[in-house]
């Protein structure tokens, strides 16, 4: 039985950190095959079980509702055609796989709207920031409006790099830029993400 | 003081954490419906489409059996052919009717296809819009012309000079008749309204408001024979290109070319 495992147990990442987005569901073998014989019924339990994780991880990209719902809805569609090209048997999670086409569709979208050019200024890479985040991370709330305020590339390089635990040179074929490109906005959007979450006072200093 | 703000959240020790902390958004309520609604409408769209191999064939048996039909179709359309062109009667007049015949005929078939359409009360008020199949049965020029020819008086020679030369330019109009008429009936075979884009409905409607206006104009009792020929010209040559256009959206289509493809489901 395939499983749809937490990323967090697929060794596939040279990340300093494990990918983080942590879920884990089962996918049988049995309802695969049903999906696999165009049976409806069957592949909407497997899109009532991905919705959620597909719609968030799209939402954290893309940074808007509309769009996370178009390409949760793209993303759907293409399990729905590719799901022949998926087997279990090599070990592969269903989540990895479908996480895959969800992140490739997310960032279409942003290219298609030319989004994806929007990054923090700069091309030289800065130091790298191994300082824990500021308290106010911990805030769902504060740290979502902080990530939404993030241009679109530099949120999606902070996003795939730490939540999804993907290396520089994958975020680089993903995004079709380089690996300095990504260090680059990793280290520019962490300090970014630092400022905006920061209190006051200590952010006038760093923009000052 | 941050922690003092956030007494209840455990300050992350990393960003994965923090990151790995948010919780999971919901879907739009609908999502599922959008998407099934999007699963149908392609499934429709894909049972719709012919294969390039199946859509080639039927072209090509479509050009092959076509003067068959017409050949096939001329007796049995007597009866119509005698309500709707009254001419036709006229002994005569056979030869040439028979050329006439066949936009009847061509008639019959694009109404049989495009049942929807409706008929105009008379030539007069046919719409600029409608089938070429009712613009041939309600608008024809034919009947127009050759009704004051029944009712024509004078000396002998002179209704014989006028006979001759109608039926000089009636031999000289029977291809166009013929051609007319069988690209009408190629036009009502590849014609399908319900799957179009608003880009190719908008070039359709701009042909078939050609033709009608060619129509219009024949239908005028006065015209000359050498109007009429040009006239007649014109509609063959609208005619074809309108064949070609529709040809050419039903290939697109079974290629999957997106323009031609566009339905009302989307």
């Amino acid at each position: 039985m395939p499983a749809a495992t937490s990323p967090s147990t697929t060794p596939s990442t040279a990340s300093p950190a494990p990918p983080r987005t942590s879920f884990a569901i089962d996918v049988p073998d049995v309802l695969l095959a049903r999906v696999r014989a165009g049976d409806r019924a069957a592949f909407e339990q497997l899109y009532r079980c991905f919705e959620r994780p597909v719609f968030t991880l799209a939402l954290r990209i893309c940074g808007d509702r509309d769009d996370a719902s178009e390409v949760l809805q793209d993303t759907m569609l293409k399990l729905f055609d590719r799901i022949d090209d998926y087997r279990g048997s090599d070990g592969a999670p269903f989540w990895g796989w479908l996480r895959r086409i969800a992140v490739n569709e997310a960032l279409m979208r942003l290219r298609r709207d030319r989004r994806l050019a929007q990054a923090l200024p700069g091309d030289d890479i800065l130091a790298d920031d191994h300082m824990p985040p500021p308290a106010a991370a911990a805030d769902a709330a504060l740290l979502q409006r902080a990530l939404a305020a993030l241009p679109a590339a530099t949120r999606s390089v902070l996003w795939l790099y730490h939540a999804e635990g993907h290396t520089h040179e994958e975020i680089a074929a993903l995004m079709q830029r380089t690996p300095s490109f990504s260090k680059s906005q990793l280290a520019r959007g962490t300090r970014r993400l630092r400022a905006l979450l920061e209190p006051a006072p200590l952010t006038e200093a760093i923009h000052a | 003081m941050p922690d003092a703000t956030h007494p209840q959240s455990p300050r992350p020790a990393g960003w994965n954490q923090a990151f790995a902390a948010l919780p999971q958004e919901a879907p739009p309520a609908r999502a599922w419906q959008t998407l099934s609604a999007r699963l149908d409408a392609r499934h429709a769209r894909r049972a719709r489409r012919w294969p390039a191999w199946l859509a080639l064939a039927a072209a090509l048996a479509l050009v092959a059996l076509l003067p068959l039909r017409h050949g096939g179709d001329r007796p049995a359309n007597g009866a119509t052919a005698t309500r709707a062109a009254p001419v036709a009667t006229v002994p005569r007049q056979q030869a040439p009717a028979d050329a006439r015949d066949a936009p009847v005929a061509a008639a019959q078939v694009a109404a049989a296809n495009a049942p929807s359409r409706p008929a105009p009360a008379d030539a007069t008020s046919t719409p600029p819009s409608a089938a070429p199949a009712d613009r041939v049965a309600k608008a024809s020029p034919k009947p127009a012309r050759q009704q004051p020819r029944a009712t024509l008086a004078g000396p002998a020679t002179e209704v014989a000079r006028l006979d001759a030369a109608q039926d000089n330019a009636a031999a000289t109009l029977q291809p166009l008749y013929a051609e007319s008429a069988r690209l009408e009936a190629l036009l009502s075979l590849a014609r399908d309204d319900r799957v179009a884009s608003a880009s190719a409905a908008v070039v359709a409607d701009a042909l078939d408001a050609q033709v009608a206006s060619i129509d219009a104009t024949l239908a005028d009792p006065a015209l000359d024979d050498a109007r009429r020929l040009q006239l007649w010209r014109d509609r063959v040559e609208a005619l074809r290109q309108a064949a070609g256009f529709e040809g050419t959206q039903r290939l697109l289509a079974s290629q999957g070319h997106g323009d031609a493809l566009l339905a009302s489901v989307d």
